[in-house]
């Protein structure tokens, strides 16, 4: 087995490449533009006083000290936490199912890939339709005879349910999301790498754990960093279940801009959600460090 | 049939009907007459099926002519992420420079922020950019929103090729864009399909810049969403609505499909 | 290497087209938006046979935008800061209009007032001209109105408590109502839009407030209004425990979630309309201090930047016709703002929203209130003060005089920075200071 690089030998010290730039540039200039600039402008209209026009934090104060923040700080992290594992386990058990390329992958993917076609507004009401009272699983359960009468699923007693069910509708909807990448990122791994495992008699597991996960490495760091972003800005499906009863960093930050008309505490969540998101891709980005070099 | 091919089916089947089922009550939903939708208990299968909630958005000449501007959208979108991303995305990976690392996270910051406290400020730049109202516009902020997952997707792809190869080809006398164009690209085919579906799938259902941008020449989104999902609507409409806005975006996933699995794996010797 | 040249030319013939698409023939016309008629069904109306008319009547072609108040309202917003008008005409709730004006989008509607009035066909209620004053201009012309109040099944009325007249109902038959039902079925089938986008805010502050206080701010948290929360609570726990969610109650009343409603008219109309015959309303409840209700204003203004604003005064003066104010009524449910328009008699599920409009406007404990006014690009916090509170003290369980205090500081902070006058009912003191 030979050395895999993926990078082009380094320059001599006294030339400068100025490749790399220029194939930089447009996509970095297009972002400046666009994104940038307007997110500059908000950044500033967090800290800023509307009247005076100077510096102040008074917009974040005023964040901490409303009672939904906390609680949509708690929520945000906690349905992250839960959600993306479980993803991650189920993409990457499709995508290897898929990789197998038993009778009928191409029907089995297209299949798993369905929810990508919806937004999560979507998604939310479609669950939502299932889990009210008088929605599918209160039919089902009533039909079934196993309840007399429609159960409160989504209640605010049972806080718990209410973030069961945001979950479910996230993995039902996103895994997509993450299945796609893994299963790019799957076919790129040379088939020699799974055979010669096997002709030295490792069992599929071992294989697994010992061959493809490792390989699989940048697939697995581009997966969790798109959809963990993804993940702090979800709040369409949130609102759709449980109303502002389970806040969430997002949907705060979208009825402080569109209920209470104050840009200005909007930006500082919006900010927030920056930092978090940025926080936790710059670990994703440390601890799942591609190799320069890996060895079979 | 072996134990594994066995446990294989069993296991797709289980996760193919748990996507599948939420999906078919949404078109069984959608095909039941109004009065059928507020019996309880709710019967699964309607007595008799109606097409009038999905015909009443078929015949409006609106929601065509949106739905075509919406696959117009997402189209310039694949277009111009993609030619923008990937020179990007080969320049992270296959070079060492400075500022890399700071490049790729400020290229991912761009994602971090929710959009809607953007819309106003992007809705001036456009109307400054005289290009408010316009499909291009809306293509162009798309793309801007796309551009950083695609950066990253098409970059850990890249990273996938191994250098050698493009550096045999050098050896032959190719020239590094003939390389990338004729070794690179094509085994990162799959991968480029996986950014593209993703492009498209996030122009699509897009709603916020869409909604603000365009007043006359709007996306299947900016005009279907707030009036045909949000809770004002009827129930019968938005079941059928919500067809409606997922129908297409499953036929062109159909199409697609196969940019996904390359016929071939890479072998290296 | 061929697909790839393939692509750029498709990608460069895709971006022709859409950037053409942006030009339009150079026929009269103007753009009217609005964050009213947003369902599906009364866009179409409004297009197919609101404006269709006015189109047939002038010539003039009208494009009518409908979104939800965010981005309804961030278009003005952009427009202004960018300089460039292409809105001619906007019409919207009277509670929107502070912050339109704040921001500078709609411009002084009192010549067209004065055009409208020579006329001489039709008038408006004099408190609706009165609430379109605002920051020394007239900001719109009062287009159409619309009330809240309790839509029930007619099933449910057998648990009305015995010996009461529905259609004098106070707030303690309301919780006999809701209590009776739980004893009967073990449900509660009370029903609130404590949803996120649902207005129970109004309920509050201009429904339950005035009628057990007999004011919205001042006596925020007197000893009448800690009567009023502990009745709140009580009311709480016979109401569906999925009012968190709820925005529209039309369809927990539809799907039978719900039996007993209070919502704005446009949200229980459905209803209504997909079941005359199940349902009826009823005037909202009266307490100690007399059943209070809120009139919402819906009104017309030119904006500023307008490219067309003569045409756009025609659109005006169409849309406050007495006759059109007919047909606004049987399209949509939302009444007129012209006693020339309020004497025609409507059917069907209408009559049933119009029987009980005239009965709680009509009762003679009857007061209206009116939404704050004065508070500027601030008015979206005015509500959440009110809402919170509910959250605190019904669902998270919190002392309420504790809660009441602290949501006063901030309805104290709120009305000190911006220096605005008490709502009716409570006197014009400026700045208004809970008690």
């Amino acid at each position: 087995m030979r050395n895999r690089t993926e990078h082009a030998p380094e320059p001599k010290a006294t030339q400068v490449v100025w490749t790399p730039y220029i194939l930089v540039l447009p996509a970095f200039a297009y972002l400046a533009l666009f994104i940038l600039y307007p997110m500059a402008q908000a950044i500033r209209l967090s800290l800023t006083d509307p009247q005076t026009g100077g510096w102040t934090a008074a917009h974040f104060l005023r964040l901490t000290q409303d009672p939904y923040f906390w609680p949509a700080v708690r929520y945000t992290l906690l349905i992250t936490a839960i959600a993306i594992p479980l993803q991650l386990a189920l993409a990457l058990a499709i995508a290897l199912l898929v990789h197998t390329r038993f009778p009928g992958h191409g029907v089995f993917l297209y299949l798993c890939a369905l929810p990508l076609g919806l937004s999560d507004l979507a998604a939310g009401l479609i669950w939502l339709s299932i889990f009210t009272e008088r929605g599918y699983l209160n039919a089902a359960l009533q039909a079934l005879g196993l309840i007399r009468s429609p159960v409160s699923f989504l209640s605010y007693e049972h806080p718990h349910w209410l973030l069961g069910a945001i979950v479910l509708t996230e993995v039902w909807r996103a895994t997509a999301i993450v299945m796609v990448i893994l299963v790019a990122g799957l076919q790129l791994i040379p088939r020699d790498y799974v055979e010669t495992a096997q002709v030295f008699g490792a069992r599929p597991w071992q294989t697994l754990w010992h061959v493809l996960l490792p390989l699989l490495r940048p697939s697995l760091q581009t997966a969790l960093i798109v959809r963990t972003i993804l993940a702090f800005q979800l709040f369409a499906t949130v609102v759709v279940l449980a109303g502002r009863l389970i806040p969430v960093l997002a949907g705060e930050a979208y009825f402080w801009y569109a209920l209470y008309r104050s840009p200005n505490v909007a930006s500082a969540y919006a900010v927030l959600i920056l930092l978090l998101s940025g926080a936790v891709t710059w670990v994703y980005l440390r601890t799942l460090r591609t190799p320069v070099e890996a060895q079979a | 049939m072996t134990a594994r091919r066995l446990g294989l089916y069993a296991a797709s089947t289980v996760i193919a009907a748990w996507v599948l089922l939420p999906l078919a009550l949404i078109a069984l939903a959608a095909l039941t007459p109004r009065e059928e939708l507020y019996r309880w208990p709710r019967p699964l299968w309607p007595d008799r099926f109606t097409a009038e909630g999905m015909l009443f958005f078929v015949h409006q000449a609106r929601v065509l002519r949106a739905l075509w501007n919406s696959v117009l959208v997402a189209g310039l979108t694949i277009a111009l992420a993609l030619g923008l991303a990937a020179p990007a995305a080969y320049a992270l990976v296959r070079y060492r420079f400075r500022g890399r690392e700071a490049l790729q996270l400020g290229i991912l910051a761009t994602k971090m922020f929710p959009a809607t406290v953007l819309s106003v400020p992007l809705a001036v730049v456009l109307i400054r950019l005289n290009l408010y109202d316009t499909l291009f516009g809306v293509a162009l902020v798309h793309t801007s929103l796309s551009i950083p997952f695609v950066t990253l997707i098409v970059a850990s792809v890249f990273a996938g090729v191994p250098y050698e190869l493009e550096e045999a080809a050098l050896t032959l006398g190719c020239s590094r864009l003939q390389a990338f164009l004729r070794i690179t690209l094509p085994i990162a085919l799959p991968g480029l399909a996986a950014a593209a579906t993703f492009t498209f799938i996030l122009s699509w259902n897009e709603v916020f810049a869409a909604t603000i941008l365009t007043l006359d020449n709007r996306t299947l989104p900016a005009l279907l969403i707030h009036s045909v999902l949000s809770e004002g609507a009827p129930l019968y409409f938005r079941y059928a609505g919500g067809l409606f806005l997922v129908l297409p975006a499953v036929v062109i996933l159909l199409l697609i499909r196969r940019y996904l699995l390359t016929l071939w794996g890479v072998t290296v010797r | 290497m061929r697909r790839i040249q393939l692509a750029v030319v498709i990608t460069i013939l895709m971006a022709a087209w859409s950037v053409g698409l942006g030009r339009t023939a150079p026929a009269p016309e103007i753009v009217f938006t609005s964050n009213q008629f947003t369902p599906v069904e009364e866009q179409e109306w409004a297009r197919n046979t609101l404006l269709a008319r006015f189109t047939q009547e002038t010539g003039i072609a009208v494009r009518f935008i409908t979104e939800p108040e965010g981005p309804y309202v961030d278009r003005l917003l952009a427009e202004v800061r960018a300089g460039r008008g292409t809105i001619d005409v906007t019409g919207t709730l009277h509670g929107i209009f502070p912050v339109l004006v704040a921001q500078g989008v709609v411009r002084d509607m009192t010549e067209v007032q004065r055009q409208l009035d020579a006329r001489r066909d039709r008038t408006f209620y004099r408190d609706l001209l009165a609430a379109s004053r605002m920051e020394g201009i007239q900001a719109f012309i009062p287009w159409m109105q619309a009330t809240y109040l309790v839509a029930a099944r007619r099933e449910a009325l057998r648990y009305f408590p015995q010996g009461r007249n529905p259609m004098r109902m106070t707030y303690d038959d309301l919780l006999q109502w809701g209590q009776n039902i739980r004893e009967a079925t073990g449900e509660r089938r009370l029903g609130f839009p404590v949803g996120p986008r649902g207005l129970y805010g109004r309920f509050l502050h201009g429904y339950a407030y005035p009628s057990f206080t007999g004011s919205q701010v001042k006596r925020f948290r007197s000893a009448e209004a800690v009567r009023m929360w502990q009745y709140l609570r009580r009311l709480w726990g016979v109401t569906h425990p999925a009012s968190f969610r709820y925005e529209f109650m039309h369809e927990p009343l539809l799907l039978g979630e719900v039996w007993v409603a209070w919502d704005h008219t446009a949200r229980l109309l459905p209803a209504l309309r997909e079941r005359p015959q199940d349902f009826v309303v009823l005037p909202s409840p009266a307490g100690p201090k007399g059943r209070s209700f809120l009139t919402v204003i819906v009104g017309l203004a030119l904006t500023r930047l307008a490219p067309n604003p003569d045409l756009g005064t025609r659109l005006i003066e169409y849309l406050t016709r007495p006759s059109t104010q007919v047909l606004t009524l049987q399209g949509v449910g939302f009444f007129p703002v012209s006693p020339e328009a309020a004497r025609v008699v409507p059917t069907g599920g209408l009559k049933v929203m119009a029987d009980g409009v005239a009965a709680q406007a009509g009762a003679p404990d009857a007061r209206t209130a009116l939404l704050p006014i004065g508070l500027g690009a601030r008015t979206g916090e005015f509500v959440p003060i009110y809402v919170d509170a509910f959250r605190l003290i019904a669902i998270e369980g919190r002392p309420i005089q504790e809660v009441l205090d602290a949501q006063a500081r901030k309805l104290e902070a709120l009305y000190r920075t911006t220096n605005a006058p008490c709502p009716p009912p409570d006197p014009p003191e400026r700045p208004c200071r809970p008690d």
